[in-house]
């Protein structure tokens, strides 16, 4: 074999597919999507995704498809580390476990013992419980505020399946809900035919261009995000900027000065919804399981603190996180729409 | 990398000894050559799980080994031609009915199939199974599945019957294998390849050094824990040990001094 012959099948090169999820909808169009795929039938997607001594980073070399149908719950209260933006009923669901993208600072690595993407065809029974929880939600005077992107990079999947559209399309028809997208794709034309709405805020991840190259794989750059959030602004959707996280290490500042001084020259940050802020963080188990992986990245090599099982920088540099932040944007926003994970 | 390749039976066994100039061990019955080994499993269930603890799992390393299951199977008349070689993507094993499945992320090139893993043969049955059938492939996937990764569990199969002993009776084990063994040594080049290993952060060198510090000062097992974990991220920080070494050099004379020392490193570590 030449030593630059690639010896790896390209993604979803495989198919499994729940025995109970054949003939639905998503289904069909993912099947069809990949007409050269090899189709497993599985009795139980945790019989594959589930196995024991997977390798998440190998399986990311040639990332494999489930096809299931997800089981109760089908959608979650927030949690401690998931920014709320300041929504009281707050929840996520999981339409896809797993992303396309593969950031070193994720937590799925650590959360999933498999890489390989699992979507749930069974949208439906996700949508009569999102439903369900509106109805019996703690704060009646306020929308249920629901997150489809916690577990996955939704819109990232646009191009091969229309799971964003389904979830806009769904919430425009419950005046009650409210949906945050969030997301590191450049995907906006794929959902651009759509009418803007209060009701769906469009939540973009924004890094300087050295941490997406060093940290942020297979996701696109930095000027094509800007751009994408540039025509969502001028179609008139209300989007928020996440800075999340903020890596810290010898001369960050430098670079996250020059990064925010070229968003705030090419975005209206007046036309911004508002900026939630974080620092690498994570649950110490998941932390734990990533670190026992050995991974290639060296963020899991560096000296972190670990408070009530949150492995993060220490109170120091969230500090100086915070001054940064708050120093580059207090002038575009007001207090109240700039949101720390700090 | 080493390849561990499996077989039920010495007539599978015998081209694949031959083509790779395999030398048998007779303390172990383990055929080698410098990267190569092979076992005979004998065949079923109880046999390859006997021989495959043989193999002392838990103390062995397994982190640079690719176990290859290669042997004849039935094949549904409808999926599969006699001769031809499969390579395996689902196993179910009838017996605990659980499913079992390899990792596929090496381009082939060879067919796939599903495979049924039965306790007893099914020459001249009724058999509406479809893909494959052996008898071993369940018990080896669920017995190694502990140890090597799925990505490097491969199973090939080559077909010598339809289910009827008449298919049996037409063909050679030996000259079946024989027939494969381009295909079966082309796949083991492809599998070749840095990526499929685990990941190690420390050299041999490197864990030999640490491995004197555990020795010397007689680290508790949560101390050596905690001395890998240092040395791997000195390593990725600063490329070498060199400080971390620098700690141990003072000599201690009881436990109390040792765990001083391990503490007073713990604090001054730079990270």
């Amino acid at each position: 074999m030449n030593q630059f012959e690639n010896p790896f099948l390209p993604d979803f090169s495989h198919i499994y597919v729940e025995s109970g999820a054949f003939n639905f909808e998503l289904t069909n169009q993912c099947i069809s999507k990949y007409p050269n795929a090899t189709i497993i039938e599985i009795s139980d997607y945790k019989s594959f995704f589930n196995r024991p001594n997977q390798d998440f980073q190998t399986q990311k070399i040639s990332t494999k498809l489930i096809l299931a149908l997800k089981k109760q719950p089908f959608i979650y209260k927030g949690t401690d580390i998931l920014q709320d933006g300041g929504y009281k009923n707050f929840y996520y669901n999981t339409p896809i476990l797993n992303c396309l993208y593969n950031c070193s600072y994720c937590f799925l690595q650590g959360m999933y013992p498999s890489a390989n993407i699992v979507v749930f065809v069974n949208e439906d029974d996700m949508k009569n419980e999102v439903l369900d929880a509106i109805n019996k939600r703690s704060y009646k005077d306020e929308p249920l505020m629901l997150s489809v992107s916690y577990n996955t990079d939704l819109l990232a999947f646009e191009n091969i399946l229309p799971l964003t559209k389904n979830w806009m399309s769904f919430a425009k028809k419950n005046k009650d809900l409210l949906l945050e997208i969030r997301t590191k794709s450049a995907l906006y034309n794929s959902i651009k035919n759509i009418k803007s709405s209060d009701q769906i805020l469009l939540s973009w991840t924004l890094s300087p261009d050295n941490i997406i190259e060093s940290y942020e794989l297979n996701t696109p750059p930095l000027s094509r995000r800007i751009d994408a959030i540039k025509s969502a602004i001028n179609d008139g959707w209300k989007v928020r900027i996440c800075f999340d996280p903020i890596l810290t290490y010898d001369n960050w500042k430098a670079d996250y000065l020059s990064f925010f001084n070229k968003i705030k020259s090419d975005i209206n940050f007046e036309q911004v919804f508002d900026i939630t802020v974080g620092v690498f963080r994570m649950g110490q188990d998941y932390f734990k399981n990533i670190r026992k992986s050995k991974p290639d990245s060296d963020l899991f090599y560096q000296s972190y603190k670990n408070e009530n099982g949150i492995v993060s920088i220490d109170s120091k540099k969230k500090n100086s996180v915070f001054k940064l932040v708050s120093d580059n944007f207090s002038n575009y926003l007001p207090q109240n729409k700039i949101h720390y994970w700090i | 990398m080493n390849f561990l390749i499996l077989t039920a039976l010495q007539s599978e066994a015998k081209p694949i000894i031959s083509y790779f100039d395999l030398n048998k061990d007779p303390k172990t019955h383990i055929y080698s050559n410098k990267k190569i080994f092979l076992l005979i499993t004998g065949v079923g269930e109880k046999n390859v799980i006997n021989k495959l603890k043989s193999l002392e799992l838990k103390g062995s390393s397994w982190s640079k080994t690719v176990i290859l299951n290669i042997g004849i199977a039935g094949g549904n008349q409808l999926d599969t031609k006699i001769g031809n070689i499969y390579l395996v993507n689902s196993i179910f094993d009838q017996q605990s009915e659980r499913e079992y499945f390899p990792d596929l992320i090496i381009n082939t090139a060879l067919e796939e199939m599903p495979m049924t893993t039965v306790s007893e043969p099914l020459i001249n049955k009724d058999c509406s199974l479809r893909g494959l059938v052996d008898m071993e492939g369940g018990s080896i996937i669920k017995t190694m599945s502990p140890f090597v990764p799925p990505h490097r569990l491969i199973f090939l199969k080559i077909v010598s019957d339809h289910f009827k002993s008449s298919d049996l009776k037409r063909i050679s084990v030996e000259k079946m294998i024989e027939a494969q063994m381009k295909n079966i040594h082309d796949l083991i080049r492809k599998v070749q390849h840095p990526k499929i290993l685990d990941r190690s952060i420390l050299n041999r060198v490197e864990k030999e050094k640490i491995q004197e510090i555990i020795i010397k000062y007689n680290l508790t097992k949560t101390q050596e824990y905690e001395l890998l974990e240092w040395a791997e991220s000195h390593k990725k920080i600063f490329n070498n040990l060199t400080k971390l070494e620098s700690y141990f050099t003072v000599k201690t004379n009881n436990k109390k001094e040792r765990n001083k020392l391990f503490e007073s490193v713990r604090e001054s570590i730079p990270s």
